[in-house]
């Protein structure tokens, strides 16, 4: 197993040195660097000398990909993309083109995040896992109909439109919480109860659908007629023999998301105010700061192939078939 | 004695009304084993899922009763029921591998039944990843005793393993010890060994026997094999098409079977005695159960019929000694008419057969070899580390060396996992072998390149073991037909001057006629087709490309008896006319009695005993040979004393050192273990790899 995953991480290399080529790419197909110097530098006093100026402050005075003038090796190395780039393997993403350390603003901005995507998930998880078993102990029958014809109700209905009603409902309507904002400490939990719900029921209704379709084609199997034959009822069927199985399609795709709790989520984190890693992600796009969403990129590739390698491993602990080699 | 188990007129349904099982009544006495016998389809599991009241959420039970010790079965709340599930009425059932839970330890899954059933109460063990210990000493022991009495070699470490690693056999094993946790007065058995290899159907069966012995419980046993009813029946009940037709204590059914479906059950089974003739298949498939024909059910299929048969289902008869048949044959209509009613075994075999031309002795003239390969080795790296090094060979094929003139049929035989599949594959060029010699009419294959490999390809098809599976369902018949003739720019044999594609076309009803059907199936989808007439496809579209070498792996195995009678008369009947010489892979001994000259039987990879039919099949010299021969269940009930084999056949990544047998047979000497045994002929035809007939080792 370890040399599966050494290989898996190495495997991780070239897989971030191309995401890290095609963000660059993308990037500077719709931007210069001569525009982001006049972004950052403002209208009114622009000259071509200030432009300069800042891109030489900045590192961005190089060729993009290819330096022509210089020798050997500096002809890749001598660029804007190696030399911004060749640090992120270390985790040292510079600064903003404000002139902050994005790492420190990274860390700072963790805990919002993760304050409301934590929550988020493993609610989540229980309601949708439990609703579904319930549809399946009752399948077939009037319950298990009106089950999914909720599902689908709310799987038809926007996300946005659960963030504003719920704003204009628990904040406006009846004053429960704040709408918008974060504070640290015990204090945070009147600005992370809306939000938390509101992201549980976004995804209630696609996410316990998907799980009723995975349990019921385990209750087909052979072995769950063998746990009945021997005269298990129901309910020990269901949670013994079928949940535990059931769990093996479910990793995959619960797993892979874990890590990237990390980041946030981009839409609630922007409504709610949250000065998480959703919201900082938004803002870097919109102040076409490279830097910044250069390094939310790469960490979200890194938390990516994190989140695959981890579902390798949950299956060795559900499936004991399963040998990672 | 008192019936145990009594079932009177049990009705089950689909939900949108077909009846599955009509009407069903027999008894099974203490002690005693019922076989329940008939083909896919007839309903003969879905009434054992009826008696425990397992059946799928689309099928309910109708009407009926069944009364198991007193108890009204269906009219038990489903708590009282869950008390005889497991309890008084244990089950097992066919696919082991997918009937034990793939992530619960074998302990944790026996501990579950000993829990409810076993007296032992809050006998719980711990649900975790990890070998769990089993609550308490009293559970474990049990289980250990358990996995023993089913004769699980090391039980205390078998009890921390899951099911994939156990094999095919032990799990079927692990199955019944399930259900005799629960001390069951009744187990229902419902095709517990049509999964396995022969020699593993034998320990099985075998176990079966003893238990029943030991512990007087009585055995429902559900199958569509002759040979296992006559192994192991008291009483037998023949199920047609949701019926019961006939029902006879095992003697009587194997010496005057009276039903005609009975009848030609028995004729339509290969044998040697007949392997000069068409096998007697009976025509048709059984009736779709929406479908079902307002007469007897059988009338369509039967050659004994007449106008009353096609209007008016036959009652019950009793005839003499408890036998009961469900014919008009024996009922009172057609006695008042004076008709004598013939009975006896003889009438299946005079029954129709289908109108292939009777085979003469072959001559054996000179036949100019098609085929022959050298020394074909077929070896799988495994891998491991961080730089997927390869630090081992699964040895699949390792060294075959066969021959097979034009004409001609070689069988290779042997159990699963010996590597027949992967050497018919590697003839074919399907897989690259890792070394060795095809020849193929004279030419080398090994080593030719895509493009003048598909010249070779014409010559050389396949059919393969599922129908079901081997066709692509989104594909229309003349499609499929036409593919492999536009691909290889087959020639059409027709020749004049019509266009490409009008000759394919009428290539293509040829070969619809040619296997039997109508010129209609072209248009048609393969799910439109019963598994006999999609093999049938599957044929045709092998000869489409007017191939010399048929290689058939498996063609019959997933098919019913009646129905792999009509294949290999089909098969016959091609060789004949077209002059077709076949490989023909198979486990099935009597099909290949009834189909092959030549036969070789595989054990891990390699050829341990060569020769023609008779040699092999009756004069067989090998150890393994002779315990593969013995263990197929034969329908005269005589049979040979089974040879038993201890154990499991070896993994091909780590095969024992010496002769690859030594480990299961019971005349291993010391050379066994040292070295691999070398030919020794028997006659100018036959050899064996054997070290009881002395012959040079291998070096």
């Amino acid at each position: 197993m370890i040399a599966y995953l050494i290989r898996r991480i190495l495997y991780a290399i070239p897989i971030l040195i191309g995401v890290n080529l095609l963000t660059f790419a993308l990037f500077f197909v719709v931007n210069t660097p001569d525009d982001m110097a006049r972004m950052q530098l403002g209208i009114k006093r622009v000259t071509p000398d200030a432009i300069e100026k800042w891109k030489q402050q900045h590192g961005y005075d190089k060729p993009l990909l290819f330096n022509a003038m210089a020798e050997g090796a500096g002809k890749f190395g001598d660029t804007i993309f190696f030399q911004k780039s060749a640090s992120m393997f270390v985790f040292d993403f510079g600064y903003s083109d404000d002139g902050r350390n994005i790492s420190r603003e990274i860390a700072t901005r963790m805990m919002p995040s993760l304050a409301i995507a934590l929550p988020t998930f493993f609610v989540g998880l229980l309601i949708y896992i439990t609703f579904a078993l319930l549809m399946t102990l009752f399948r077939a029958t009037a319950l298990d109909i009106a089950g999914v014809a909720l599902c689908v109700l709310l799987m038809s209905v926007s996300g946005l439109f659960y963030i504003i009603g719920g704003q204009f409902m628990a904040s406006k309507l009846w004053h429960w919480v704040p709408i918008s904002g974060y504070a640290g400490g015990m204090d945070s939990i009147k600005f992370v109860l809306l939000p938390v719900l509101i992201g549980v029921m976004g995804s209630v209704g696609a996410s316990s659908r998907w799980y009723r379709t995975i349990f019921l084609e385990e209750i087909g199997k052979d072995y769950v007629r063998t746990a009945r034959a021997k005269g298990l009822s129901e309910l020990r069927v269901l949670f013994r023999h079928v949940l535990k199985n059931a769990m093996i399609p479910i990793l995959t795709g619960v797993v892979v998301v874990i890590p990237l709790l990390f980041m946030g989520s981009l839409l609630t984190e922007s409504f709610f105010g949250i000065p998480g890693l959703g919201s900082y992600t938004i803002d870097a796009i919109n102040a076409q700061d490279f830097g910044v969403v250069r390094a939310m990129v790469f960490l979200g590739s890194v938390l990516y192939i994190a989140g695959l390698i981890l579902t390798d491993i949950s299956y060795t602990i559900v499936d004991p078939r399963v040998r990672l080699q | 004695m008192s019936a145990l188990l009594k079932v009177e007129g049990l009705v089950t349904r689909l939900r949108n009304g077909a009846r599955i099982v009509d009407d069903i009544s027999f008894g099974i006495k203490a002690g005693e084993t019922f076989a329940l016998l008939g083909e896919s389809g007839c309903g003969k599991s879905m009434t054992a899922l009826s008696l425990m009241r397992l059946l799928p959420d689309s099928i309910h039970v109708e009407s009926g009763a069944v009364q198991l010790d007193d108890a009204d079965i269906l009219a038990l709340p489903e708590r009282a029921m869950r008390e005889v599930r497991g309890g008084k009425m244990a089950m097992i059932f066919q696919e082991p591998g997918l009937s034990l839970n793939p992530v619960m330890t074998v302990g944790e899954q026996i501990a579950e039944a000993l829990e409810l059933h076993g007296g032992r109460r809050g006998a719980t063990i711990l649900p975790s990843p990890q070998p769990s210990p089993l609550k308490g000493e009293g559970v474990e022991q049990r289980c250990i005793e358990l996995l023993q009495q089913v004769g699980i070699p090391d039980a205390p470490r078998r009890l921390h393993e899951y099911p994939f690693q156990l094999s095919g056999g032990m799990k079927q094993r692990v199955m019944i010890a399930m259900a005799l946790a629960g001390q069951p007065k009744l187990l229902v058995a419902d095709e517990p060994t049509t999964a396995l290899d022969v020699t593993i159907q034998a320990q099985v069966l075998q176990l079966l026997r003893d238990t029943q012995q030991q512990s007087g419980m009585s055995l429902l046993l559900i199958t569509h094999d002759l040979g296992v009813v006559a192994q192991m029946a008291h009483q037998v009940a023949v199920m047609y098409a949701g019926h019961i037709v006939e029902r006879a204590s095992r003697a009587q059914l194997f010496s005057h079977p009276a039903h005609p479906y009975t009848q030609k059950l028995f004729a339509a089974l290969p044998d040697t005695a007949r392997s000069g003739q068409p096998l007697a298949a009976i025509p048709g498939n059984v009736p779709p159960l929406h479908d079902i024909p307002k007469g007897c059910r059988f009338a369509p299929r039967c050659d004994k019929a007449w106008a009353l048969c096609h209007e008016q289902a036959p009652e019950w008869t009793t005839l003499e000694q408890g036998q009961g048949v469900r014919c008009h044959l024996y009922s009172e209509v057609r006695r008042e008419k004076g008709e004598g009613v013939e009975r006896g075994r003889e009438n299946g075999e005079g029954g129709r057969v289908d109108a292939a031309p009777r085979f003469s002795p072959s001559s054996f003239s000179l036949f100019p070899s098609l085929l022959q390969v050298e020394n074909l080795q077929v070896h799988f790296p495994i891998r491991k580390g961080i730089l997927q090094r390869v630090v081992g060979q699964v040895k699949a094929v390792d060294g075959v060396s066969l021959e097979i003139p034009a004409g001609r049929t070689l069988a290779l035989v042997g159990e699963s996992g010996c590597g027949k599949t992967t050497a018919g594959k590697a003839l074919l060029q399907l897989i690259r072998p890792t070394a060795g010699s095809v020849r193929f009419a004279g030419n080398e294959l090994i080593g030719l390149n895509a493009r003048q490999l598909r010249k070779q390809r014409a010559g050389m098809q396949m059919v393969f073991q599922d129908p079901y599976a081997s066709l692509n369902p989104k594909m229309r018949v003349a499609e499929i037909l036409q593919e492999g003739m536009d691909a290889l720019d087959t020639p059409s044999p027709s020749g004049g001057g019509l266009g490409v594609g009008e000759e394919r076309q009428l290539h293509i009803d040829e070969l619809l006629d040619q296997v039997g059907l109508a010129q209609a199936a072209k248009w048609r989808y393969p799910h439109e087709f019963s598994g006999g007439q999609r093999q049938r496809i599957a044929i045709a579209r092998a000869l489409a490309v007017n191939p010399k070498l048929l290689i058939c792996d498996e063609p019959t195995s997933a098919l019913d008896v009646s129905v792999q009678a009509q294949i290999l008369n089909l098969l016959k009947s091609l060789q004949q006319e077209l002059n077709l010489s076949y490989l023909f892979i198979s486990h099935n001994l009597a099909v290949v009695e009834y189909l092959a000259h030549e036969v070789c039987v595989m054990y891990l990879g390699c050829i341990v005993e060569r020769g023609s039919v008779q040699d092999v099949l009756h004069h067989a010299q090998h150890p393994y040979t002779r315990a593969l021969l013995s263990a197929v269940p034969r329908i005269d009930g005589r049979g040979v004393e089974v040879v038993r084999l201890p154990g499991d056949m070896p993994s091909p990544a780590n095969p024992p050192q010496g002769c690859h047998f030594y480990p299961r047979c019971a005349h291993a000497m010391e050379i066994c273990r040292a070295a691999y045994p070398g030919a020794t002929g028997i006659n100018a035809t036959h050899s064996v790899h054997c070290h009881l007939y002395g012959g040079e080792k291998k070096a």
